[in-house]
């Protein structure tokens, strides 16, 4: 069994071993100071003459010198680390789980850098558990919301409005799926997989063709177009796909009846979703995805938690998404 | 829509699902669209199933009680079953897709699937070319005999050209999809070694022609750049989930 490394244990060790080895030194320079070698100590009362006098100038001053430094080290060791242990109580009595930070003020210089890190580790920590929270309530809030309608369909009588009832399910499976696809992606960015290089155009069309019958049956148009020069990304091609996918799902929200949702790539290492909608500006995006936006956004149903998604996707490809609000353009933008 | 499903062949269909609520819901309306279902909750039941039955089409759960779905779909297939599969899960990495697909199956569904998806993604494999595979193929009304290259409408018959035949072929065998340019380009210059890219688009316009002028209504899609879409089912007008 290895034991525990003990600052106190090794430093009465090294104290240890520095004190045989001076007292080594003293000895041999005794000796050849006084040019004694091993037959000047062969008599009993040479023996004993040499030991008194080694014991009175090697042996006290090393000890004198030793013991002292071996307990003011102690007693400095266990001042300074009394400090951690006192703040390791403090962390462990307080009752609060967030906004707790060590004070550093009466702590060592040589702990700084350590406790620096827990403190930043501290708020890192506030930090996602704020967001956490403030997640798990506009997802509340959204689920909340077409409850609240189906109940009132419900209670209205003895006829509910079906179609009601099925649009507000279908609006809280598209949640679902969304809030399962961020987890993915979060799964995702925790423990990457290495990137793959995909012809862009080809990630598109598949990409695309899978979203069509959907936008047909919402008597939406889609429509494709290639880039001249196809090029490869690296990627992951279904986490793109899935960005692609809930951009056209948003594009398509905001594209009034019979209009065309335009997609294509280029120029460049570029995906871009056209829409018919209003333009999205370049603040509004920014709003919507760190998901200060609820419900009741202009962007309409949760967009927020897609374009969030999409953002996210682009972020573990070290690209971005984009918006261009006067050619209402959305556009996934891989690194060069 | 229950007209148009009398007419469809008898299916057998197995339902490989653990939740009893869920698989009973989906037999009830496979079975309402005329289909024979049986419902096995664990992959030993599927096993048994298989081995004194053959199915049209595989419905398989991937988290089952007994096993991984997907595993049990590879050694399946190895052992020879040829039934198409359509994956149904509520689990979900992003590759899964891909795996499942890779494991041998034809179509892939993450739940929740409203219940006329996956009843459309099954029409469609039901529809791909297969060993059972029903000469007449059958989609909204209108009808096209493979081996006559007789095509109707609502029982009235169809003046079709030999390219257009295809081309319908094309689209019936992928309704409910986009049917890529390039795939028609292929598949058309198998049939037919002279054909442009432009005459696509002019097949495609004489037989929606021919369609509305027999009632059809506007049921195949141009989607500019990717291809063509046959309308599998009437649509809701303008709903959006």
């Amino acid at each position: 069994m290895s034991r525990r490394p003990s600052i106190n244990r090794r430093l009465s060790l090294g104290l240890s071993i520095t004190a045989i080895l001076g007292t080594s030194l003293l000895l041999t320079a005794v000796f050849a100071e006084y040019r004694l070698g091993i037959r000047d100590l062969a008599g009993t009362d040479a023996l004993r003459f040499a030991w008194a006098e080694v014991a009175d100038h090697v042996g006290m001053p090393v000890l004198l010198l030793i013991v002292p430094a071996i307990l003011t080290v102690r007693i400095v060791i266990q001042r300074s680390y009394r400090l951690l242990e006192n703040s390791a109580r403090v962390i462990s009595e307080t009752p609060a789980t967030r906004g707790l930070q060590i004070d550093d003020r009466a702590m060592p210089v040589e702990v700084l850098p350590f406790v620096s890190a827990i403190n930043d580790l501290l708020k890192r920590l506030d930090h996602a558990a704020k967001e956490h929270e403030s997640f798990a309530a506009d997802v509340a809030h959204q689920i909340r919301t077409p409850l609240a309608i189906m109940a009132l369909n419900l209670d209205h009588g003895a006829n509910p409005d079906i179609s009601v009832l099925r649009a507000e399910v279908a609006s809280m499976s598209r949640l679902v799926e969304q809030l399962l696809l961020l987890t993915q992606v979060n799964a995702q960015a925790a423990a990457p997989a290495p990137l793959e290089s995909h012809p862009l155009n080809d990630l598109v069309i598949d990409a695309t063709s899978r979203f069509a019958p959907l936008a047909v049956a919402a008597s939406r148009k889609v429509a494709f177009e290639e880039c001249a020069a196809d090029v490869a990304v690296a990627c992951h091609k279904e986490a793109v796909a899935s960005a692609l996918r809930n951009l056209l799902d948003n594009a398509l929200r905001i594209t009034p009846e019979g209009g065309t949702v335009v997609v294509g790539c280029g120029p460049g290492k570029r995906i871009f979703v056209r829409d018919e909608g209003p333009g999205l500006p370049p603040d509004q995006l920014q709003t919507i995805i760190t998901r200060q936006a609820r419900t009741d956004s202009s962007q309409g149903k949760g967009a927020g938690l897609g374009l969030a998604i999409v953002t996210r996707i682009m972020a573990a490809h070290d690209g971005q998404l984009q918006t261009f609000p006067e050619k209402r353009e959305l556009v996934m933008v891989f690194p060069d | 829509m229950s007209d148009d499903l009398q007419q469809y062949q008898v299916m057998r269909i197995l339902i490989v699902e653990d939740s009893e609520r869920l698989s009973c819901l989906i037999a009830d309306v496979l079975k309402r669209d005329g289909h024979a279902c049986d419902i096995a909750a664990t992959l030993e039941h599927a096993e048994h199933a298989l081995d004194v039955a053959d199915y049209d089409a595989v419905l398989l759960d991937l988290g089952l009680p007994d096993g991984d779905g997907v595993t049990w779909l590879k050694a399946r297939r190895r052992l020879g079953l040829d039934s198409p599969v359509l994956m149904l899960t509520a689990r979900g990495a992003l590759d899964d897709r891909i795996i499942g697909l890779d494991a041998g199956a034809d179509d892939y569904l993450v739940k929740p699937a409203a219940m006329d998806e996956i009843s459309a993604r099954l029409r469609a494999l039901l529809r791909r070319p297969g060993r059972r595979m029903n000469p007449v193929l059958q989609v909204n009304g209108l009808q096209l005999d493979t081996t006559s290259r007789q095509a109707t409408f609502n029982n009235e018959p169809l003046e079709l050209t030999r390219r257009e035949a295809n081309f319908l072929e094309l689209l019936m065998r992928g309704a409910g999809s986009v049917v890529l340019r390039q795939k028609i380009e292929t598949a058309l210059y198998d049939f037919d070694d002279e054909i442009s890219p432009n005459a696509i688009d002019a097949i495609a316009s004489r037989l929606r022609r021919r369609l509305k002028a027999h009632g059809a209504g506007d049921c195949i899609h141009t989607l500019r750049g990717l291809g063509y879409l046959l309308e599998d089912a009437p649509r809701k007008q303008g709903t959006l989930p």
